[in-house]
């Protein structure tokens, strides 16, 4: 009886002891995560794009003007509270696109200068003060608009840096992709990252314009020999696609829930005050259209930034207008054609997915008057005066951009895409509310000159970004 | 004298933060013989440990004597998160670490029918420790947690008649906290989860008196009663102190400057009440023969007084509610002593042991569950002075979620970790006893 009670305690305690010596991993639950429906598909709304979703504006991207890039418009619509939608904020004097003679300083944005009659640099910043102009640099996360000025369809997927851009030298890849700190990642990755339940794309303008602001289209045929500078339809259509499926995957493989998605397709080039008709160009520059000399004796689209080359170079001295200020007819029909294929590619993507919805920037751009909404500021202006010209025109002095209220109209045009397509109430941005001071807060003063004029340090900067 | 108390005060505080051994933090594990029981000790108690599981057994006592008894206890935890929608996981496990739980006690019968007895023992502690804090997945609720609490109990037992005996007797606290966890923060391209602020907070209460009872009824030759009785407590800590430590990464550690700046610097006095809830343990034993004795002992712990942990510091920015929301619970207990020889007697004992903790308070500071104990020991009698005791009792938790239907259920659902909890503890018990 003692004995075997010894064993069997000896057994019991052997058997406690066993057991003890290793503690197993238990096993696992699974979390389960619900596809956002009602007003939670609005809860986490990212931006991605390019300039014109960074809020760019008069050549450069500054505090006045990202207050109303639509993003941030549609994010306010959306209810979120001030501050929530983080962007990569830029003090005064902004920073624009291009160097300067002086390598060691970076032009700002672009203004009016009333006293000139002219659209001048704002003001320019020494490099080694450029980084306390970005305000929201210690931002732990990424923006919530990742709008990148000069970003391609490939830099969407592609691009950490400037380096790796297609626009080397581009600071703002370094500015607002931060991988200096963050590491390595593509705006996509930061975009997944996020884990946005919705997002607004915008993304193609730069493969055709970057073509089209050089006045040298190609794609190859066009200008025979040289380099290529229009992404090839057929290349777009694959990229595009696979931005959008790259966006649903990513967000479904690591949060559990697909995004929806609203897309804007490619405005026409004709749509913007940037590329003027001939006879209109001779109107702003105040030289006889029988008088303009062209090296393109075809040429159908004059930019605006000859007005620039003009000043710079003596006016009627300066003619024939180089090759590059000019869009032949042949060149014109090339960057028309790419933007109509980009559009079907878009279409075609949008109708093959389920969560990707469209907003036809395109037609909205295209229904605009050329005379009053889609003229340039200094055209208007020699004939309203400029207060009135900058209450009237919906873009910005580089002319490629919207101004405040070019964005505003933007950013309805995708609030009202989302209620169609949503069934969603969201109220518009009331343009009342929403102005566009074209003199950065040096004033119009009391002369109101009718001449219009561009310095060439001004038109230099207008154009940079996109090559 | 008092010097040397505080001294072994302070001692069993350094030693005395063990993992949770019975539910919640509450550590049953007193003396070594008991512990054998399986803690079904409250209608026997007739060792020192009697202070603590029945003081009124000591009045069936004779004489003068001391039983110091360590309990190393050796708790391991375990945590494997649930997946991810990407299939990854999180997982955790705590560090090796060993408590030697104290259980020192001295009794002496002035007169026939009165006895006093004085105990220093730790029947509340919590010792969790994670292992590679800074990638724990619990971290923000806690990386490392240490709870001390001795009582210290002077108590006079009184054999009212032959076969009767009452105790009475006060528990005076001491209690020591500490816990650390980081504040963190979403960082960089991929979003990463990185640490902030290491926050540690400590403190220590004032001694705090309580009063206990016990009472103990031969009811026949063989049968036993007992009851006992240790008073719910609440824990004043007024000396309490948050310490802010900036561990961001050279990005952000400015920014953080300014947040710990913008709280009022890196340090914080604060206040907190830990409510301790009473112990009541109602027991039979039974003599089966002159060698075997069985006694089974339900015991009641209002855990519904840990209803929350509310951190009280003069910067109300810094102030803390933590939801804990604890049920009254009761254990059954269950032990057999044999004697093989006149020296030796052999114990075992089960416990079953109901968790007080919801699962929305289930955290890494104390992972908790229903447990099933089981107990074995030795007694050895080297002279009609000396015993020599040895015990070990294997608690073993229960594996348990925090998800339920694919959601987490949590009080703190945004940073505490979802997943499964797995625990187990060893305690290994040694008791000298020795009698004037």
């Amino acid at each position: 009886m003692r004995k075997s009670l010894i064993i069997l305690l000896g057994a019991a305690l052997a058997g406690l002891l066993a057991t003890g010596c290793d503690l197993e991993a238990p096993g696992h639950s699974t979390l389960s995560v619900e596809q956002p429906s009602g007003a939670a598909v609005f809860g986490n709304y990212v931006a991605v794009g390019n300039s014109l979703t960074a809020g760019f504006m008069d050549s450069g991207l500054i505090l006045t003007g990202q207050a109303t890039s639509y993003p941030q418009l549609i994010a306010t619509q959306m209810g979120y509270p001030a501050g929530s939608f983080m962007q990569p904020l830029l003090a005064p004097p902004g920073l624009g696109s291009t160097a300067l003679t002086n390598p060691m300083y970076r032009a700002g944005v672009l203004h009016y200068d009333a006293m000139a009659g002219s659209i001048a640099v704002l003001d320019s910043t020494h490099i080694t003060e450029i980084q306390p102009l970005a305000l929201a640099a210690s931002w732990p996360v990424p923006y919530s608009n990742l709008g990148v000025p000069g970003a391609t369809l490939k830099d969407f997927a592609d691009a950490l840096d400037s380096s790796t851009s297609q626009s080397p030298g581009n600071a703002f890849f370094d500015l607002i992709l931060r991988n200096s700190v963050f590491g390595g990642y593509s705006m996509l990755e930061q975009l997944i990252a996020r884990g946005p339940t919705i997002c607004t794309f915008w993304l193609g303008n730069n493969d055709v314009l970057g073509g089209a602001t050089s006045g040298q289209p190609n794609d190859g045929v066009v200008h025979a020999g040289e380099a290529v500078n229009l992404t090839p339809p057929s290349l777009f259509t694959a990229m595009y696609g696979a931005a959008l499926d790259n966006i649903t995957n990513g967000v479904m493989e690591r949060h559990g829930f697909a995004p929806v998605i609203f897309v804007a397709n490619i405005p026409s080039i004709t749509s913007v005050p940037f590329f003027m008709p001939k006879a209109l160009f001779a109107q702003a520059s105040g030289i006889p259209e029988g008088m303009l000399a062209m090296e393109e004796s075809d040429a159908q689209i004059v930019l605006f930034t000859a007005l620039g080359y003009l000043r710079a170079h003596g006016g009627l001295a300066a003619l024939p207008l180089p090759a590059e200020y000019t869009l032949s007819v042949a060149e014109a029909q090339l960057v028309a054609n790419t933007v109509t294929s980009y559009n079907s590619a878009i279409a075609a993507a949008v109708g093959a997915r389920s969560n990707v919805f469209l907003y036809d920037a395109n037609a909205e751009l295209a229904a605009l008057d050329p005379m009053t909404e889609a003229a340039h500021f200094l055209v208007l202006a020699s004939a309203v005066g400029p207060q009135t010209a900058a209450a009237t025109t919906l873009f910005s002095l580089d002319g490629v951009h919207p101004n405040n209220r070019g964005y505003a109209r933007v950013a309805n045009g995708f609030l009202n895409a989302m209620n169609a397509q949503l069934g969603t109430d969201f109220p518009m941005v009331d343009l009342a509310t929403v102005s566009w001071d074209p003199t950065h807060g040096t004033g119009y003063g009391t002369i109101s000159s009718t001449t219009v004029t561009v310095s060439e340090r001004a038109a230099a900067t207008m154009s940079a970004v996109f090559r | 004298m008092r010097g040397t108390l505080r001294w072994t005060i302070t001692v069993c505080l350094l030693f005395a933060a063990g993992t949770a051994l019975a539910g919640g933090f509450n550590i049953y594990e007193a003396g070594a013989r008991a512990t054998a029981m399986g803690g079904a000790f409250t209608a026997t108690a007739d060792d020192g440990s009697a202070i603590f599981y029945n003081p009124a057994g000591l009045a069936f006592l004779e004489g003068s004597a001391l039983d110091l008894n360590l309990m190393p206890v050796v708790p391991a935890a375990k945590f494997t998160g649930a997946y991810a929608p990407d299939g990854t996981f999180a997982s955790g496990e705590t560090v090796d670490q060993s408590f030697p739980i104290p259980g020192l006690y001295y009794y002496t019968t002035f007169e026939e029918n009165l006895t006093f007895g004085l105990g220093v023992y730790a029947p509340f502690g919590l010792g969790v420790e994670w292992s590679d804090p800074e990638a724990w997945a619990g971290r923000a609720l806690s990386y490392d947690v240490d709870l001390a609490t001795v009582y210290v109990s002077p108590t006079f037992a009184w054999k009212v008649h032959e076969d009767v005996a009452v105790s009475f007797g006060l528990d005076i606290a001491f209690s020591e906290i500490e816990l650390n966890r980081f504040r963190t923060q979403p960082f960089g391209g991929n979003m990463d989860e990185i640490n902030v602020i290491d926050a540690k907070i400590s403190g220590s209460c004032e001694p705090n008196f309580t009063p206990q009872a016990g009472v103990m009824i031969r009811a026949t030759d063989r049968l036993t009663l007992g009851a006992m009785f240790h008073q719910q407590k609440d824990l004043a800590i007024q000396d309490g102190k948050m310490e802010l430590t900036n561990v961001a990464p050279a990005a952000l550690e400015g920014a953080v400057d300014g947040i710990i700046a913008g709280l009022g610097g890196a340090e914080h006095d604060g206040t907190t009440v830990l409510h301790l809830p009473h112990m009541l343990s109602l027991a039979a034993a039974y003599q089966l023969t002159d060698a075997a004795r069985v006694e089974v002992d339900f015991v009641h712990f209002n855990w519904s007084t840990f209803d929350k942990l509310v951190l009280d510091f003069n910067n109300p920015m810094l102030d803390q509610s933590i939801e804990e929301q604890y049920e009254d619970v009761w254990q059954f207990r269950a032990g057999l002593s044999y004697d093989l020889s006149p020296e030796l007697t052999a114990m075992a004992g089960y416990v079953r042991d109901n968790t007080p903790q919801p699962v929305e308070s289930m955290s890494p500071l104390l992972p908790d569950s229903d447990r099933n104990d089981a107990s074995v020991g030795l007694a050895y009698r080297v002279s009609d002075r000396l015993t020599f005791t040895g015990s070990y009792m294997a608690v073993i938790f229960k594996a348990r979620s925090n998800v339920e239907n694919g959601e987490i259920q949590s009080f703190d659902p945004e940073i505490s970790p979802a997943g499964t909890y797995d625990s187990r503890a060893d305690i290994f018990g040694i008791g000298i006893g020795y009698k004037f």
